[in-house]
């Protein structure tokens, strides 16, 4: 997977439009799950894979190889993101930000009230917690994305399972909104 | 069996990245030699599987309604339109050729000629103007 991604940055860099599109197709819908789940709206986090993949078509040259191709394009992800973050008000859990938006079908709260409890963590823990859980990263991995030393992901990674575990355990979050950690 | 043994705190370092199937042979024996002697670093581990387990079904459950639930014209997933229409302009893409001559060919009664149009999709010619 990562020498057809390579492949395709190789013809991105070159102008490759339709390289750009693969590269889209293959990428999107996990950069869009990384962003909502960060965000909580689906509006900001279709913005952010589409800023991403700009990015990616203006420094694939940037690329270097160093990694594999998904630890650099989720580096730059997690950096729009956090754009996007400072550029807003305080986010709020996603389920409440669909449903001020119309949106139907979500899901049905959990009893534990998850998103509220993730929410409560800081955002380098929940950063962690995606991209160790659901996106299956090593620790190498996620401090190339996180730019930190891999002792300090440990670090983040210890403290953010026990609050996450805690806070659930309670059935968190049903007040307040302060982050803790 | 004891509640807790010595060198916990280490072993629980890398417990997410042996649940994410990451962390490296030596340590996955390191922490299972660990977890059978240590009731405390199976709990952990059983409760961390969880807790992973439930981030991906969560996630899973907004990304889904996300795509599912959108208001009617929302204007969310924009996809590659939306991206190629940020993009500075360039030559046309042979995909986007294609999508342009599919309804022509089959207004002209050619229908046998989108295939010839996939396949040219599928292996464009260096440049245009080379196709037969």
């Amino acid at each position: 997977m990562d020498s057809e991604d390579r492949s395709l940055l190789d013809r991105i860099a070159g102008g490759g439009r339709e390289a750009l599109r693969r590269f889209y197709e293959r990428h999107a819908p996990g950069l869009f799950r990384f962003a909502l789940a960060r965000l909580g709206d689906p509006y900001g986090a279709e913005d952010v894979v589409q800023e991403t993949m700009l990015a990616v078509w203006q420094g694939a040259r940037s690329f270097k190889g160093a990694s594999r191709v998904t630890t650099w394009l989720f580096g730059i992800c997690r950096n729009k993101v956090g754009d996007h973050l400072r550029g807003r008000e305080t986010p709020t859990a996603p389920e409440s930000r669909m449903a001020e938006a119309g949106w139907q079908n979500r899901p049905e709260p959990a009893p534990m009230d998850f998103w509220t409890a993730f929410r409560a963590l800081k955002e380098d823990h929940q950063e962690g917690f995606l991209l160790a859980f659901h996106y299956g990263f090593s620790r190498e991995e996620m401090a190339a994305i996180l730019g930190v030393p891999v002792g300090t992901v440990k670090s983040r990674m210890y403290h953010a399972r026990r609050l996450l575990r805690e806070l659930l355990d309670k059935g968190c979050g049903q007040g307040g909104r302060g982050r803790v950690g | 069996m004891g509640e807790r043994v010595d060198g916990c705190a280490e072993i629980l370092g890398f417990l997410p990245w042996v649940v994410n199937r990451t962390a490296t042979a030596a340590e996955i024996l390191i922490f299972y030699g660990h977890a059978a002697a240590c009731t405390a670093c199976r709990r952990e581990l059983a409760a961390t599987l969880a807790m992973a387990q439930r981030l991906r079904t969560e996630v899973g459950a907004l990304a889904a309604a996300a795509m599912a639930g959108a208001p009617a014209g929302a204007g969310v997933r924009p996809g590659w339109t939306g991206l190629a229409r940020r993009l500075p302009p360039g030559e046309l893409l042979p995909s986007d050729i294609v999508r342009r001559l599919v309804p022509w060919c089959e207004a002209a009664g050619l229908p046998e000629r989108i295939g010839d149009l996939l396949r040219l999709a599928m292996d464009p010619p260096t440049t245009l103007g080379s196709a037969s």
